[in-house]
């Protein structure tokens, strides 16, 4: 599904991924975990196409196609999904505004016809019962105003209705408590399926617990230095990232 | 024409004496309107040296000469229909084309008992005001609202309206006001009186409204007169076409425990200078300014407001957002002055605003003079751009970036619309800036 080759990245002249090798395939989840500092929100930026970042080298094909020529909105489009660290608050448009503009842009880009107002709330209620959300959600301002853990869920409930090719969690379980965790994790595992990939983002092996990854990246100082399957999670766990990386 | 010149006040002493003002029979009328041209010749129109108007230049209306239009513009049935947003709603409706009162088009029949809306000139005529006392707001003489456009508001003050309220009435539907400027060049003295008898109600709406590619110029002088316990809802449209000129000042005199509600939209117009000034003058009485204004092009938008906290317990409120795109300018500049004997004053003011374009720009400027020290007053004034991390997000959500772009920009300005108690007013604004913006915002 994609295929990140000698990846290397930048933000202004300061240079953050220095040569990033990972394959995805369909079906699958991997999860890449690494201290702080380490380029992991980096990755998934550039990969959602944020234009503060520039890369300096390699190449990304995704589903065939070369990635790094298509603007954020057009990766968004053919698939790719980022869930934000910290989502953004955008106060003054509604959240079912900007959930049905998304779906749109997505039917668009697809050749369909616009999705009638009876026909998605149906849609986004199923999908509200997914993440356990009130519909009075609908109606608020995006993010404004949300606890971490509505932020998240909202995150999720994008996803969801967008029902993304390859999902990318970045920290998505930071400043969740346990029961959100749950709720957010239950979520992403309903919508994984044979056809599409999530890259969980994780600096904690805590998240690993509710999402099996099939493989498991440690990435240091800008370079992927050792993968594997769930148990170089646990191992990380009892070792430490600095037990790892020595 | 215009400008401080011997030029300027020959053209208008020629304006005063050889156009056929209407109102003369009213003896009292006719010397009050010598003694203000008097007035402007010695004051001549505020420069740019002065505080209030350091940000606007009335220069550009300096090489324009326009006239005084005393004649019945027609205007086509269909078309007007077109012009007025609140036409199925059957609002009390006067309309004025070209600066003249045109009854035809009006709907003035369902009007509550007691209440009277006419044009000032016949208000003046069949004595509802019968003296310069009861004219003169005299509560703002002297003050920053008096200055060379508002003596000549007075001097050649052709039409306006005259609305009185009686007591403890409350007129359920909106008064819809519309100055609609089409086909000639015009230049029109407005002036509206409005007098709220106590604890009467009423839900107002001035709206000005260009539809040909034009210069015109409209100056304006509304006064309010508000008493005990009145509430006032005040919405002021100014949606003039791109070459006009629009200079306009509400001036509110309130009385104890009154609300006046403001709301002022701007959009369209070269320059557009949009004046609020209220007087809280009796105690608990009470203010609620807001506004939005979007300046594109090269256009000018520059709101002023006054308020005073001349009696205790009384409290203001303001919120004003601006846009600015291309090389469009706007300005905000809220005083607040609290008097001395105004103990437990709360006055709060946000100004916020939003530029579209590297070279718009915009002014914004609290001034705060306070007198005593039982007050609670607040302000804050930002100017910015789009938020970028916001774009991003909606990028990633697959959203294009100029659709992402308007919908960012629209729910700036939505905030401010949302307060708006009347919801068909709410829609036809949003409407209303909805095709301000999308006409407007570009990748």
């Amino acid at each position: 599904m994609i295929e990140i080759r000698g990846l290397e990245a930048a933000i202004g002249e300061k240079p953050i991924l220095k040569g990033i090798d990972l394959t995805i395939k369909a079906g699958e989840i991997h999860a890449i975990m690494g201290p702080n500092g380490s380029g992991k929100s980096t990755l998934s930026k550039i990969l959602a196409g944020h234009p503060d970042y520039t890369v300096t080298g390699g190449s990304i094909r995704y589903q065939g196609i070369d990635l790094l020529t298509l603007p954020a909105d057009q990766r968004a489009q053919q698939g790719i999904f980022l869930a934000f660290q910290y989502p953004v608050e955008i106060p003054g448009v509604s959240n079912i505004y900007l959930l049905k503009a998304a779906l749109n842009a997505k039917r668009r880009a697809q050749g369909l016809a616009e999705i009638d107002a009876f026909d998605f709330m149906q849609l986004i209620k199923a999908k509200l019962a997914l993440v356990q959300m009130d519909e009075k959600f609908l109606h608020r301002a995006v993010n404004a105003g949300f606890s971490g853990g509505e932020k998240k869920r909202n995150e999720i409930l994008q996803m969801a209705l967008l029902e993304p090719t390859l999902a990318i969690l970045d920290e998505t379980d930071s400043g969740l408590d346990i029961d959100a965790l749950k709720i957010v994790a239950q979520g992403v595992n309903s919508l994984h399926s044979k056809d599409n990939a999530i890259l969980l983002i994780t600096h904690y092996q805590r998240l690993l617990d509710y999402i099996i990854p099939d493989h498991v990246h440690i990435l240091s100082n800008g370079k992927i230095i050792r993968s594997g399957d769930a148990s170089l999670a646990t191992l990380l766990e009892t070792k430490g990232y600095a037990g790892i990386i020595q | 024409m215009k400008s401080n010149t011997a030029d300027s006040f020959s053209y208008y002493r020629h304006l005063l004496t050889e156009t056929a003002l209407p109102g003369q029979e009213a003896a009292w009328l006719a010397s009050l309107r010598q003694r203000e041209f008097d007035r402007f010749l010695q004051n001549g129109f505020p420069s740019r040296k002065q505080e209030d108007w350091k940000y606007t230049s009335t220069a550009a209306l300096a090489n324009t000469a326009f006239e005084i239009n005393l004649q019945t513009q027609p205007l086509d049935k269909n078309r007007y229909e077109k012009t007025n947003p609140f036409i199925r709603l059957e609002y009390h409706t006067m309309v004025f084309v070209n600066g003249i009162f045109n009854k035809t088009l009006s709907h003035l029949d369902n009007l509550p008992k007691g209440v009277v809306l006419k044009e000032i000139i016949q208000a003046i005529l069949s004595n509802e005001i019968s003296s310069e006392a009861q004219f003169e707001n005299n509560a703002h003489r002297g003050k920053p609202s008096c200055h060379g456009f508002s003596t000549l508001n007075i001097a050649l003050m052709q039409s306006g309206f005259y609305l009185a309220v009686p007591e403890n009435c409350t007129i359920e539907k909106p008064i819809h006001v519309m100055y609609i400027a089409c086909d000639t060049p015009y230049e029109a003295h407005l002036h509206n009186h409005i007098v709220m008898e106590k604890g009467s109600h009423a839900h107002l709406i001035e709206h000005y409204i260009g539809l040909d590619k034009m210069s015109y110029f409209n100056n304006v002088i509304s006064d309010i007169f508000l008493k005990e316990e009145a509430l006032l809802n005040h919405c002021k449209i100014t949606a003039e076409s791109e070459d006009a000129f629009h200079i306009a000042t509400t001036r509110t005199t309130q009385g104890r425990s009154s609300t006046f509600k403001s709301y002022s939209f701007a959009s369209g117009g070269k320059l557009i200078r949009s004046d609020t000034h209220t007087l809280l003058k009796e105690k608990e009485s009470e203010a609620l300014l807001q506004g939005v204004f979007i300046a594109k092009n090269q256009q000018h938008i520059d709101h002023h407001t006054y308020i005073e906290h001349a009696s205790e317990h009384t409290r203001s409120r303001e919120w004003y957002k601006g846009i600015a795109h291309d090389k469009g300018r706007g300005v905000f500049n809220g005083r607040v002055r609290v008097e001395k004997g105004a103990i437990g004053t709360s006055a709060e003011q946000r100004s916020n605003n939003l530029l579209l374009s590297r070279e718009a720009e915009i002014d914004t400027k609290p001034e705060l003079e306070i007198f005593n020290d039982d007050v609670r007053c607040a302000h804050g004034a930002t100017v910015g751009y789009l938020d970028e991390e916001a774009l991003f997000y909606c990028a990633t959500r697959g959203i294009p970036l100029k659709e992402a772009r308007f919908l960012l920009t629209f729910a700036f300005v939505k905030e401010v619309v949302d307060t708006l108690e009347n919801p068909h007013l709410r829609s036809i604004l949003m409407y209303i800036m909805q095709s301000v913006l999308e006409d407007q915002i570009q990748c």
